[in-house]
């Protein structure tokens, strides 16, 4: 027997929770979800960032300040682990990210931050990577085996939080990012299967040349691909 | 006036089946992430069965999610004999710890149904949904075990997680029902 749910008690104990008061927004419930991620993780810190509507990472919570630079680092310069996840669509780690060749850009600033051991997974909205979950040790820390299922199995904790938020139609520029990369879903990936058809990259170059496109273009990445799948160029090629 | 109490309690079931029902993709959905948080849990907290008791819009206590044949049986049974670590959790606002449940007396009535399956140790950790304790999340393992200040926390925190996510999927569900309110049972009408 695997995980069972009732639904008829489930329906009744919901039924208790709807008469409440309206409670805080979807920022202040995956704070919830982060903070509680440093205490079943034993690490010094956990964020989640998801993209804006130009495809871009962006800061949406964190457990503390490095965590919370860390994000804004990352989203200025266009890459780093939590950006890698996202966009690779895989688990990053890295046991020292201060020292890390594959972000040259802001191995320096994180140095400064004491951040070392990074572990991010990417976190999915409809089956569309929508950002990244990371959590971060303040000394290098080879990650095993145990400790990867693990954050990948709570990143699909963080995805019914947002599943569910979405479902509930939550305000907030949160939200709306949420809907917007539902709402654009097909587009987008009909978009990146041009590209991976026109320039024989694989899915992860693809999405990047989209979001790329739309961040250096100041443009929406639902429109940049609309616009590609009618023309067949990104706005640089025409 | 007598009330038969099973009849009671079977009559409260079907309507609660009935809204369910009329409800079901959001109960679906609800239902979904409930799934994945407890199937998630075992493997995180390092338990071998999870278990989730919410109170329901009557104000009982009742069995809603578990990961497994003994945490099913073992959530049933507090659910109908009102005894245990979950009931206590609930009723006391904190987390429960029980190394051994054969050391307990009071739980001897729980330990006589469920013990044959093999369960010992027991942490029950409040869900608290905006300040109002609404249920519990029970780990539970098959060995006597001590439950250390660190598996208090994490459980209190994943408690935290599963608070969070009823109370946002608890939201869609007014929008379903007639005039925003949910049909009363025959009797109770304000």
């Amino acid at each position: 027997m695997g995980t069972h749910v009732d639904a008829a008690a489930l329906a009744a104990s919901l039924r208790r929770l709807q008469d409440r008061p309206a409670g805080h927004g979807l920022q202040n419930s995956l704070q919830q979800v982060v903070d509680a991620c440093v205490q079943l993780f034993s690490v010094t810190g956990s964020g989640l960032m998801v993209a804006d509507a130009e495809g871009a990472l962006r800061y949406a919570v964190a457990t503390d300040g490095p965590s919370q630079e860390l994000e804004e680092i990352q989203f200025e310069a266009g890459e780093g682990p939590c950006v890698s996840a996202f966009v690779a669509d895989r688990l990053i780690e890295t046991e020292d990210a201060s020292q890390d060749d594959r972000w040259p850009r802001v191995a320096p600033r994180i140095e400064a931050l004491k951040v070392r051991g990074m572990l991010g997974v990417p976190v999915h909205l409809s089956g569309i990577p929508v950002g990244s979950l990371d959590v971060y040790l303040d000394v290098p820390h080879k990650w095993d085996e145990s400790e990867r299922s693990a954050l990948m199995r709570y990143a699909v904790i963080v995805e019914a939080m947002l599943e569910a938020a979405v479902a509930a139609d939550r305000a907030g520029e949160l939200a709306e990012q949420l809907h917007y990369a539902l709402d654009y879903r097909v587009p987008i990936e009909r978009g990146v299967g041009y590209l991976m058809a026109r320039d024989g990259v694989d899915h992860a170059e693809a999405f990047n040349r989209l979001r790329r496109s739309a961040r250096s273009s100041r443009r929406k990445i639902g429109v940049v691909a609309e616009e590609l799948l009618k023309t067949g160029l990104l706005p640089e090629e025409n | 006036m007598a009330v038969d109490e099973q009849a009671l309690t079977r009559s409260l079931d079907s309507l609660a089946a009935a809204l369910a029902e009329l409800d079901g993709p959001r109960v679906s959905s609800v239902s979904a992430y409930l799934t994945a948080t407890v199937s998630a849990a075992a493997e995180l907290l390092d338990v071998e069965y999870v278990g989730i008791l919410l109170l329901d819009d009557a104000g009982r206590l009742r069995a809603v999610a578990s990961s497994g044949a003994l945490a099913a049986a073992v959530e049933l049974a507090q659910q109908q004999l009102g005894v245990g670590p979950g009931p206590d959790t609930v009723a006391e606002g904190r987390t429960v710890a029980v190394s051994d449940l054969t050391d307990i007396a009071e739980y001897a009535p729980l330990t006589a149904t469920v013990g044959p399956l093999g369960l010992r140790a027991v942490l029950s950790a409040p869900i608290t949904v905006e300040g109002d304790v609404t249920g519990n999340l029970n780990l539970m393992r098959t060995d006597t075990h001590h439950w250390t200040q660190a598996e208090a926390q994490a459980a209190e925190a994943f408690a935290g997680v599963v608070a969070e996510l009823l109370a946002t999927g608890s939201r869609p569900l007014a929008d379903a029902v007639p005039n925003g309110r949910w049909p009363q049972p025959a009797g109770t009408e304000e």
